[in-house]
């Protein structure tokens, strides 16, 4: 049986939120660049990821909107706001002072 | 806080343009699975190909709107109202099985509710027209006899000294004001026996009543021992329907006429109203209480002793205390007070004993404990039997929704979905038979008020116990048959039941091993007989389907073979 990690809580969010970040995509776009930047090293199912989606959504740290994809497909896309600029920075400097005091303790122990 | 504001109204909205969020949800997968599918073709992938492997991608449509509709706003009052609605809808299917439960634990609840209005009546109902019950205590100084304590009788010329050093020597009552009760013969113009309460001028003040009509006494020597009345709302709207000319009239009270100057709050019948005494219609200053009152009346609520003096009454006393001070310190200030009251010299040495208790209409608690205990006992077995009455019905309604039960099983419904949904099933029951059992328990009401003059409301307190209890009975006639609903395998009620949808019971068994966990294995069957296009979704090992926390979402290389949601 596969060694299934359970990640910390709303670190998908915070993966999601940072690749929208740069530019508005689409539920597709978002699963594919994850599986990219990762290398594939998370797998990540719609059943997860348009959850996120919405999540993210509904908390007001982006807002959707319908367009035309590059191949000509009509897709919904969504574009962080400002607040979730802001959200993406917290969450960010949570994250980093988690992993440090991870590292810390495996280094120094 | 934004964010919470933020999640409110994207709730707000979308229950505010229902189904066009869901039909956008449609959209948003039927695009994921065009993208999917053009990158498969890319991919060098037959058109047909990259389709089914585009919707496998997915992982069943109806899954993930399920998921997506789990993480958004309000999910759990979604899923609350879902319950109830779905609840409601098989209820009605079944009216005679529903009709019967709600008969049932209506006559029980009846019964109960009938108790818990005696309960609040007598005990818990504050005094109607007080103003700031929490403050007020009643002062008991008791003596102690050879047979044991009773309230201190004293003669009425005594009273001002009483009065003067209790006053001063309890600094944490910012009033204290006193009363004794006696029947008075009232002309109306027959001559009546009513019950009536000579009080200290400030009587009306320290309970903070407003009165119905005209005035109260004025607190001051000045009024002291004027004829004056102040008349129960009940008298007046029997004997005088309720005319508002009536302050300023002239009352015939014990051979002397009185000046009626008001009339009490609707419901207020002084504040030794209980059970037992119907309470108080007139009240008359306590300097006159020796000249109007009846003279074998000592103010005992009708006991008379041996070794009572003639002219001696029972002072009865309330106080209100200052802000922040709590009983005992009064009792403490009291049972000094009390001692210093004690002037008399007929060579009896007095032992006195002060009580200090918050105003009730019981002031032994341990009284009321018994008594609650006592009205409540036949209430509740009735309703226990409507209960065990109201599980049978379930437990053979059970055997009978297996089938139902077992799909939404083996659709993916986890057990504590199911649990949820049948114990709301008998929530709701439980509630209409409230619904029921009110009407039912103010016609008892209405009954035992022929008999007794004690008011016995069902306010807000009453109904909220009787849904308190209503849901206590749900939960003990709903549980035990929801859990044994939910235990069954669907394997074995599917597989065996010629109505079934194809499977074979062979086929269907779920085969045992240490891998099995509840919640999974159920789904397996399902992949049998599950239409094709939702079979695409649910791809590779159904164990793994299960739904996992949000966070859940990521899993590591190993398991790439499996989809984790």
């Amino acid at each position: 049986m596969a060694d299934r990690k359970d990640v910390v809580q709303g670190t998908l969010d915070l993966l999601v939120l940072r690749i929208i970040s740069t530019q508005p995509m689409h539920g597709w776009g978002v699963m594919q660049r994850l599986r990219l930047l990762t290398e594939d090293v998370f797998q990540v199912t719609p059943g997860s990821i348009f959850p996120a989606l919405r999540r993210i959504e509904e908390n007001g740290w982006a807002s959707g909107y319908w367009d035309v994809s590059e191949n000509n497909r009509k897709a919904r896309y969504y574009e962080i706001t400002k607040a979730g600029v802001k959200q993406l920075a917290r969450e960010k400097a949570h994250w980093k002072s988690i992993t440090m005091a991870v590292d810390r303790v495996l280094e120094g122990a | 806080m934004s964010r919470t504001w933020a999640r409110l109204g994207a709730a707000l909205r979308r229950w505010s343009d229902r189904g066009r969020r869901d039909d956008e949800l449609n959209e948003e997968l039927h695009a994921f699975v065009e993208l999917e599918a053009d990158a498969n073709v890319r991919a060098g992938m037959t058109p047909e190909a990259a389709r089914r492997a585009a919707l496998i991608a997915l992982g069943g449509r109806e899954h993930v709107k399920e998921q997506v509709r789990d993480a958004q706003a309000g999910a759990r009052w979604e899923a609350i109202v879902r319950d109830v609605k779905y609840a409601i809808r098989s209820l009605r299917r079944e009216r005679a099985f529903s009709l019967s439960v709600i008969g049932n634990l209506s006559l029980g609840l009846a019964a109960t509710i009938v108790a818990l209005a005696f309960i609040n009546g007598a005990l818990l109902r504050r005094f109607p027209g007080v103003s700031d019950q929490r403050r007020l205590v009643t002062l008991g100084i008791l003596e102690s006899t050879p047979l044991g304590s009773r309230p201190r009788a004293i003669a009425l010329a005594d009273y001002p000294q009483v009065m003067r050093t209790l006053s001063e020597g309890l600094p944490s009552l910012d009033g204290l004001a006193s009363f004794t009760e006696s029947d008075v013969a009232v002309a109306l113009p027959q001559p009546r026996s009513l019950p009536a309460a000579f009080v200290s001028p400030n009587y009306f003040e320290v309970l903070g009543i407003r009165p119905a009509a005209g005035r109260t006494f004025a607190p001051g020597e000045r009024e002291a021992a004027a004829p004056l009345a102040v008349i129960g709302y009940d008298l007046w709207t029997r004997e005088f329907g309720r005319d508002r000319s009536v302050p300023g009239r002239p009352i015939h009270v014990g051979g002397h006429v009185f000046q009626i100057i008001g009339v009490g709050p609707p419901g207020f019948r002084g504040t030794t109203e209980d059970p037992v005494h119907a309470g108080v219609d007139v009240w008359l200053p306590i300097a006159l209480a020796d000249r109007v009152g009846d003279p074998l009346s000592v103010g005992r609520g009708g006991l008379v002793f041996l070794d009572d003096r003639p002219g001696e009454r029972v002072i009865r006393y309330v106080g209100h205390l200052r802000d922040r001070v709590r009983t005992d310190r009064v009792e403490t200030e009291l049972a000094i007070a009390a001692r210093r009251t004690v002037t008399r010299t007929d060579g009896r040495p007095v032992q006195v004993i002060a009580t200090v208790s918050s105003l009730s209409r019981l002031n032994d608690r341990q009284d009321a404990g018994q008594i609650v205990a006592v009205i409540l006992a036949i209430p509740m077995l009735v309703l226990l039997i409507a209960c065990v009455n109201a599980a049978n019905l379930f437990v053979v309604r059970a055997s009978r929704r297996g089938r139902e039960v077992a799909v939404r099983l083996a659709l993916g419904a986890s057990r504590l979905q199911v649990v949820r949904q049948l114990i709301t099933e008998s929530l709701v029951l439980a509630l209409a038979a409230v619904a029921a059992a009110l009407p039912l328990a103010w016609l008892g009401l209405r009954l035992a008020g022929t008999l007794m003059v004690m008011p016995m409301p069902i306010d807000g307190t009453v109904v909220a116990g009787a849904i308190v209890i209503a849901f206590v009975t749900a939960i003990g006639f709903g549980l035990a048959p929801a859990l044994q609903a939910a235990g069954q395998q669907p394997s074995a009620v599917l597989g065996t039941s010629p109505a079934g949808s194809g499977g074979t019971r062979r086929e269907s068994r779920v085969p045992p091993g240490p891998g099995r966990r509840a919640g999974c294995g159920v789904a397996r069957p399902a992949r049998h007989r599950v239409p094709a296009d939702v079979g695409a979704g649910i791809a590779g090992d159904a164990t793994r389907h299960r739904p996992s926390p949000p966070a859940a979402g990521l899993v590591q290389p190993g398991a790439a073979s499996c989809l984790i949601f």
